[in-house]
C-alpha cells in the first residue's frame, strides 16, 4: 500500500502539530546497538534502541541470539531484563558471567508477563528487555493494545524490547528478524561464540515514514 | 557546662506517643497490681493520681484513658532522646529512662545556652513531646534544674541556684525530711549554711551524698554509653489491626522521625526491619535491604508501601516496629565501561513490586548452583556489586529451554538406546542420539536421586532432552522445537 502526497503531507502537519503542543515526548530517531552478532551487526546495524523488535523462527536460532546479547552485556557492562513466560530459561547452560548481568522474571501466563514487562520499562534501569513467549500457546491473549502501550512507552527511552515467539504476535514491531537453525545435535560441542558467529538472520525492518512496508515472508 | 535532658512522665509519653490524644490519661503497669504509675495534667485536674487503680482513676472520670504500659514504646523513645543528647556531645549518660546527660565542656560555647535549649525543644515539639532542658556547671545540679523547670533553665551561679531550691526538690528519705521541717530548714540554702559535720551526724550518709551534690564543687564522672544508637520506632495497637492504612500510617509517621535523625547524624539507612507481633502470639519478621543506602524518607517508605499492600497475613497485627540498620554515608567508584542501573533504589523498589505480583520465588538474578542434580540454580536479590569478570571455559552448544514440570513421554528403545517418542505432539523417530548421560547424587541420605539423560535428535528436525528414572521417561526440555 502507497501513501499519496496528499495524505503524506496531511500526516506531516500533523506530527508538527503533535511534536509543537508536546515537545517532550517527540520521538527521537532510533539508535541502533551492536550486539556482536555479525549477522544483524552487518545487516541493519544492530538492535534498535526505543524499539519494539520481534524475533521468530527457530528456537536454537532465538537462543543463540540471546547468547549474543548477553555475551554483549558481559563486554559492556549492562543489564538485560529476561521476563520469562514459559519459566523455561535454563542457567546450568549459560556461563555465569552473563547470568550476572541477567534479571530472570519467571511467570506462568503470558499476560502476567506482558504486566511485568510494563514494570520493567517504565522503571527504565535495563537497556535491553527481552520478553520470551516461545512455545505459549496462550500468546494471543495478550491484547493487541499492549503492543501499542509498549511502542510508545520504549520509543520515549533508550530501551531496546525484544520480544521471542515462536509465529509473530507484535503489531507493529519496529524490527522483526528470522532466525535460522543454529545448528544439528553436533553442535553442542561447538563453541557458543562460533555458533553466534554463524548465525543466519533475516531482518525486516520498519521503516520510521514507510509505516505499509511488507514484511517478507521466511524462506 | 553539663545538659539535662528530661522526658517528664517518660511512662506516659511514651504510651502516649502516635496517639493524637489531648484529654485525660493515665498509664498502668500490667506487671505491678495494674495500678496507675503515671498521669497528664489533664488527668491531675479530675483528681486522679499515681497509686490509683483504674477502676478508682474512672470513678473519677469516665473520660480518663487509661493505657498500658508499652516497653517496646519506651524503648523507643529512650533511643530518640539518647540520639538527640549525643547530637549535643559524644560524652552522654543514661541516667534513667527517659533522662540523659551530655557533658558539653568539650564543645564550643553557644552564643547563648537558652537559645541552644530552645533549639533542643523545638526537635521534639513535631512530635508532640515535652522535653525539659537544663545546662548547670554540675550534672547533679543540671538533673536538680531540669526536674525543676517548667521548660528550660541555665544555672550560671551554681551556690545562687542551689540556695533557692526547696528542701523538698532533694528527695530526701521521709524521717530526714520531717527532721529538717523540725529544724525550720526549708531552702537547700539554709541547709548548705549549717555546720556540715554535724548536719550529717544527724541525717547520716544520705545528707553526706545530697550536700555533696548542692555544693557545686562536685563534678561526678558520667557514666557513658557508647554512641551506638538504634533507631527503632514501636507501637502496640490496643486492637487487632485489619487493614493496612493504620500500619502505613504509622510507619510513615515512624520514618519520619527515624530519617530526622538519620540526617541529623549524617547517617543512612541500609536495612530496614519490620516487625509485627501478631493475635496468635507469633510474630511477623522481615528485612528489606536497601540497594543504595540513604536517609530519604520517600524512598524508605515506598520500601516498605510496596511489601505491606501486597502482604496477606492470616493472623492479625496487634503492633508494629520498624528498626532501622543505620550506616556510614559512602560514595561508590564506578567502573570506566561498567553502565550502572541509574537509580538503584527505583529498581530494587520495582523488583519488590515484581516479588509481590509473581511471588517471591520468581524474580532475582540466576545463580548456578554446586552440584549435578539437573534443575538446580538459586536466585539472588541483586546484580552482584562486584562486575569484575569471572575466569570460566567458553559456553558450548545450543542452550537448553526447560519444561517445568518436564512432560512424560513414552519411548521407545532398542539395546537401552531410545529409537523413538511416541508422545503428541513431541514424537518421531530418533536419528541421532547422544548418551547416556548417567547422573546421580545425595546418595548418603533419603533425598537419593538417579537419572539418565539422553539427548536426541528425532526425524522432524526437533532436539530435545530425555531423561529416564527406571521406566519412567520424559521430556525435560528442547534445543529445537518442531
Amino acid at each position: 500500500m502507497k501513501i499519496s502526497a496528499e495524505k503524506s503531507g496531511r500526516l506531516d502537519s500533523l506530527r508538527a502539530l503533535v511534536e509543537g503542543k508536546f515537545p517532550n515526548r517527540s520521538v527521537r530517531p532510533g539508535r541502533r546497538r551492536r550486539i556482536g552478532c555479525r549477522a544483524l551487526d552487518d545487516e541493519s546495524g544492530g538492535l534498535r534502541t526505543g524499539a519494539v523488535t520481534e524475533v521468530t523462527g527457530s528456537s536454537s536460532g532465538v537462543q543463540v541470539l540471546l547468547a549474543a546479547l548477553l555475551e554483549s552485556a558481559v563486554r559492556e557492562g549492562f543489564h538485560v531484563g529476561l521476563v520469562d513466560a514459559s519459566r523455561s530459561f535454563h542457567p546450568a547452560d549459560w556461563p555465569t558471567n552473563q547470568l550476572n548481568r541477567m534479571l530472570w522474571v519467571m511467570c506462568n501466563d503470558p499476560r502476567l508477563a506482558v504486566q511485568a514487562v510494563d514494570f520493567l520499562i517504565r522503571d527504565g534501569n535495563l537497556p535491553f528487555l527481552v520478553l520470551d513467549l516461545q512455545g505459549m500457546q496462550e500468546v494471543g491473549k495478550v491484547p493487541a493494545s499492549s503492543w501499542h502501550r509498549f511502542h510508545r512507552l520504549v520509543e520515549q527511552s533508550e530501551i531496546a524490547l525484544l520480544v521471542l515467539s515462536s509465529r509473530p504476535v507484535v503489531e507493529g514491531a519496529a524490527m522483526r528478524i528470522v532466525a535460522h537453525r543454529a545448528g544439528h545435535l553436533a553442535a553442542r560441542l561447538s563453541e557458543r561464540q562460533k555458533l553466534v558467529e554463524q548465525l543466519d538472520l533475516q531482518i525486516f525492518e520498519r521503516g520510521a515514514v514507510e509505516f505499509a512496508e511488507p514484511i517478507r515472508k521466511t524462506a | 557546662m553539663f545538659a539535662c535532658l528530661l522526658l517528664p512522665q517518660f511512662r506516659l509519653a511514651a504510651a502516649l506517643r502516635w496517639r493524637d490524644f489531648t484529654g485525660p490519661a493515665a498509664v498502668v503497669d500490667n506487671h505491678a497490681k495494674g495500678l496507675i504509675l503515671e498521669v497528664n495534667e489533664a488527668a491531675l485536674a479530675k483528681n486522679v493520681h499515681p497509686g490509683f487503680s483504674p477502676a478508682q482513676a474512672m470513678a473519677r472520670d469516665m473520660r480518663v484513658h487509661i493505657l498500658t504500659r508499652s516497653p517496646a514504646q519506651e524503648d523507643a523513645l529512650h533511643y530518640m532522646l539518647i540520639d538527640r543528647a549525643l547530637s549535643l556531645s559524644p560524652d552522654v549518660e543514661e541516667t534513667a529512662p527517659g533522662m540523659c546527660l551530655a557533658d558539653l565542656r568539650k564543645r564550643p560555647k553557644p552564643p547563648s545556652w537558652h537559645g541552644l535549649a530552645d533549639e533542643i525543644v523545638a526537635r521534639f515539639s513535631p512530635e508532640k513531646l515535652r522535653v525539659k532542658v537544663a545546662f548547670a556547671p554540675t550534672p547533679d545540679l543540671a538533673i536538680l534544674a531540669a526536674k525543676g523547670t517548667a521548660s528550660v533553665a541555665v544555672v550560671y551561679d551554681a551556690s545562687a541556684f542551689a540556695g533557692a531550691l526547696p528542701v523538698g526538690a532533694l528527695e530526701l528519705s521521709a524521717q530526714a525530711t520531717e527532721t529538717l521541717r523540725d529544724w525550720g530548714i526549708t531552702t537547700v540554702g539554709q541547709l548548705l549554711a549549717l555546720p556540715r559535720a554535724e548536719v550529717i551526724e544527724r541525717l547520716g550518709s544520705e545528707a553526706a551524698l545530697v550536700l555533696q551534690k548542692v555544693s557545686g564543687r562536685s563534678k561526678r564522672p558520667l557514666r557513658l554509653i557508647r554512641p551506638d544508637v538504634k533507631y527503632a520506632e514501636a507501637f502496640d495497637f490496643e486492637h487487632e489491626v485489619e487493614s493496612t492504612e493504620p500500619l502505613l500510617f504509622l510507619l510513615r509517621r515512624f520514618l519520619v522521625s527515624l530519617t530526622d535523625r538519620l540526617q541529623s547524624a549524617h547517617r543512612v539507612a541500609r536495612q530496614l526491619r519490620l516487625g509485627m507481633p501478631l493475635d496468635d502470639g507469633t510474630h511477623y519478621e522481615r528485612t528489606f535491604t536497601i540497594p543504595a543506602p540513604t536517609s530519604d524518607l520517600e524512598v524508605l517508605y515506598r520500601i516498605l508501601d510496596t511489601h505491606l499492600s501486597a502482604l496477606r497475613l492470616e493472623q492479625r497485627p496487634v503492633g508494629i516496629k520498624l528498626e532501622i540498620e543505620a550506616g556510614e554515608q559512602t560514595g561508590s567508584q564506578l567502573g570506566l565501561f561498567e553502565t550502572a542501573l541509574r537509580d538503584l533504589n527505583g529498581f530494587g523498589e520495582t523488583l519488590a513490586r515484581l516479588k509481590a505480583f509473581l511471588g517471591e520465588d520468581s524474580v532475582g538474578i540466576p545463580r548456578k548452583i554446586d552440584s549435578y542434580r539437573p534443575d538446580t540454580f538459586a536466585l539472588d536479590p541483586m546484580f552482584p556489586s562486584d562486575g569484575s569478570v569471572i575466569r570460566e571455559d567458553p559456553a558450548c552448544g545450543i542452550p537448553l529451554r526447560r519444561y517445568r514440570p518436564a512432560i512424560f513421554v513414552h519411548v521407545e528403545t532398542k539395546a537401552g538406546i531410545p529409537v523413538g517418542v511416541r508422545s503428541s505432539p513431541l514424537q518421531g523417530a530418533v536419528v541421532e542420539a547422544v548418551g547416556p548421560f548417567r547422573l546421580s547424587g545425595d546418595w548418603w541420605d533419603d533425598q537419593a536421586w538417579r537419572t539418565e539423560e539422553w539427548d536426541v535428535e528425532l526425524d522432524s528436525g526437533a532436539m530435545l532432552r530425555l531423561s529416564r528414572v527406571g521406566v519412567e521417561w520424559k521430556v525435560e526440555g528442547t534445543y529445537e522445537l518442531r
